[in-house]
C-alpha cells in the first residue's frame, strides 16, 4: 500500500511540475523532483524517472534529442560528486547544487544552440538559468516535507 | 508532448471555470452600485455606438483589403494554446496548442489569428501541438508590402521586433505600411496580414535595405489560433465571398 502511495505521489509531483513549467516559461521543475530521487537511492525508481522526465522534457522542448538526457545525466554527476562532503537532505546543500545547475543549465543550453546553429538570447538564458537556481530549493522543499518517509535503500 | 497536452488540458479547462465562476461572484457582490453606474454608461454608450457602427464597418472594409479572404479559400480551425515555452529545452520561441496531427496539424500548417499571421506549426504529436511563433529568429516568411509592392523575406530576431531581408534599395517601401503574405512560399495563402513598417535604414550590404516591423499580433495575449489547412481537405471556415446565389426551395 505504502509503495502504491510512492508511486502516486510520483504521479502528482509529474502532474504539479507540468502545471509549474506551464506557468514559469523555460523552468525545469521536474529536476528537484529528480534530486530527491537522487536522495532516496533507490536505482530503480531513479532510472525510471530519468526516463519518464526525460521523455516529457525532450518532447516538449525546442531543441535535438539529447539536452534533457544531458541535463538529468549531468546533475546526478554533480550530485554524486558532491553527496560525500554534505548531507543530502540538507536546504544548504540542495540550494549549493541548484547554483552548480543552473550554471550547468545555461552552458548546456549555450552548446547545444550552437550545435544546432540556433542563435540565443542571452539575456533569456541568463534570466532563465537564474530563475532556474532559485526555482530547485523552492520546489524541493514542499517536495520533500510532502515525499511519504522511509529508510533508505541499501548503498 | 502529448503527455503534457494530457496534463494541461484539464488544468486550462479548470482555469477558465474558476475564473468564469470568479467572475461571476465579483459581479454579484456590488450588483446596485453598479446598475446605477451602467445606467449612466448605457446614455453614452448610445452616442458612442453611432459611432461605432462606422468605425466597424470601416474595420469590415480593411479586413476584407487586408486579405482575410485566405479564411474564405481555406479549411481553417481553431485551437487553444495550452502553454507557452514550455520547458527549459523551449529555446525557441513557440507555444503548445491542443490539437494534433489527428486533427489536422502537421508540420507547415500556417497559424493565423484574426489579426493576421502567427506562426506554423514546427512538430506535431497525436493531440498536441509545438508552433514556431512568427517572431522568432528562425522563423521565415515571403512578405510583400501593400502599397509599394515590395517583396522580402520576413525574419523574427532575438530582439522584439521583425526583420525583412534581401529588399532592394531602390525600393520604394516606407514606415507605416502593412507587410502581407506574397503567396511565394507556397505554404501561406496570399494576402494575410503579418506586420507594419516601423524602420527603413539603407543596410550594412550594398544591394539591400534594412527594414524593421512589428508584428501585427500581440504573441504575449494569445489564447487561440486559427490553423489553415491545405486547400480541398475540408469545407472552408467561411462562406465564400462575393454574391451569395439562393437557391428557391
Amino acid at each position: 500500500m505504502k509503495k502504491l502511495y510512492r508511486v502516486f505521489w510520483w504521479f502528482l509531483y509529474t502532474a504539479g511540475a507540468v502545471i509549474v513549467q506551464q506557468a514559469v516559461p523555460g523552468v525545469d521543475a521536474l529536476m528537484p523532483g529528480f534530486l530527491l530521487a537522487l536522495q532516496e537511492n533507490r536505482p530503480r525508481q531513479t532510472a525510471v524517472l530519468f526516463l519518464v522526465f526525460t521523455l516529457v522534457q525532450e518532447g516538449a522542448g525546442s531543441l535535438g534529442f539529447g539536452t534533457a538526457m544531458l541535463s538529468y545525466a549531468g546533475a546526478a554527476l554533480l550530485f554524486r560528486m558532491s553527496h560525500g562532503f554534505f548531507v543530502e537532505d540538507n536546504i544548504v546543500f540542495i540550494s549549493m547544487l541548484s547554483a552548480c545547475l543552473g550554471l550547468y543549465h545555461g552552458l548546456l543550453i549555450r552548446l547545444m544552440c550552437a550545435i544546432q546553429s540556433i542563435p540565443v538570447d542571452f539575456e533569456q538564458l541568463l534570466r532563465e538559468s537564474l530563475i532556474q537556481t532559485l526555482a530547485i530549493p523552492l520546489i524541493w522543499v514542499p517536495a520533500y516535507l510532502s515525499r511519504p518517509k522511509n529508510a533508505p535503500a541499501a548503498q | 508532448m502529448e503527455i503534457v497536452g494530457y496534463v494541461l488540458s484539464p488544468v486550462v479547462w479548470l482555469r477558465d471555470r474558476f475564473a468564469s465562476w470568479w467572475d461571476g461572484y465579483l459581479a454579484l457582490v456590488d450588483v446596485a452600485a453598479e446598475n446605477a453606474r451602467l445606467r449612466a454608461e448605457l446614455e453614452q454608450a448610445r452616442a458612442a455606438s453611432l459611432l461605432a457602427s462606422e468605425d466597424k464597418a470601416e474595420l469590415q472594409r480593411l479586413r476584407e483589403l487586408l486579405g482575410l479572404e485566405a479564411l474564405r479559400e481555406r479549411p481553417a480551425f481553431a485551437a487553444r494554446v495550452i502553454a507557452k515555452r514550455f520547458g527549459p529545452q523551449a529555446v525557441l520561441k513557440t507555444f503548445t496548442i491542443n490539437k494534433g496531427f489527428l486533427n489536422g496539424a502537421t508540420a507547415g500548417t500556417p497559424v493565423v489569428t484574426r489579426n493576421g499571421v502567427v506562426g506554423r506549426v514546427l512538430r506535431a504529436a497525436p493531440h498536441t501541438a509545438t508552433v514556431l511563433m512568427l517572431t522568432d529568429s528562425g522563423f521565415r516568411l515571403a512578405v510583400i508590402s501593400n502599397e509599394s509592392r515590395t517583396p522580402g523575406i520576413l525574419t523574427g530576431s532575438t530582439e522584439r521586433r521583425l526583420e525583412v531581408a534581401y529588399v532592394a534599395q531602390n525600393a520604394r517601401i516606407a514606415p507605416g505600411e502593412t507587410l502581407i503574405t506574397s503567396g511565394a512560399d507556397g505554404s501561406f495563402p496570399k494576402g494575410i496580414p503579418v506586420g507594419v513598417v516601423t524602420q527603413v535604414m539603407p543596410g550594412n550590404e550594398i544591394l539591400f535595405l534594412q527594414v524593421h516591423a512589428k508584428p501585427l499580433v500581440d504573441m504575449d495575449r494569445l489564447e487561440e489560433v486559427l490553423l489553415l489547412k491545405e486547400k480541398g481537405s475540408a469545407p472552408p471556415l467561411l462562406p465564400p465571398a462575393g454574391p451569395q446565389v439562393r437557391t428557391e426551395p
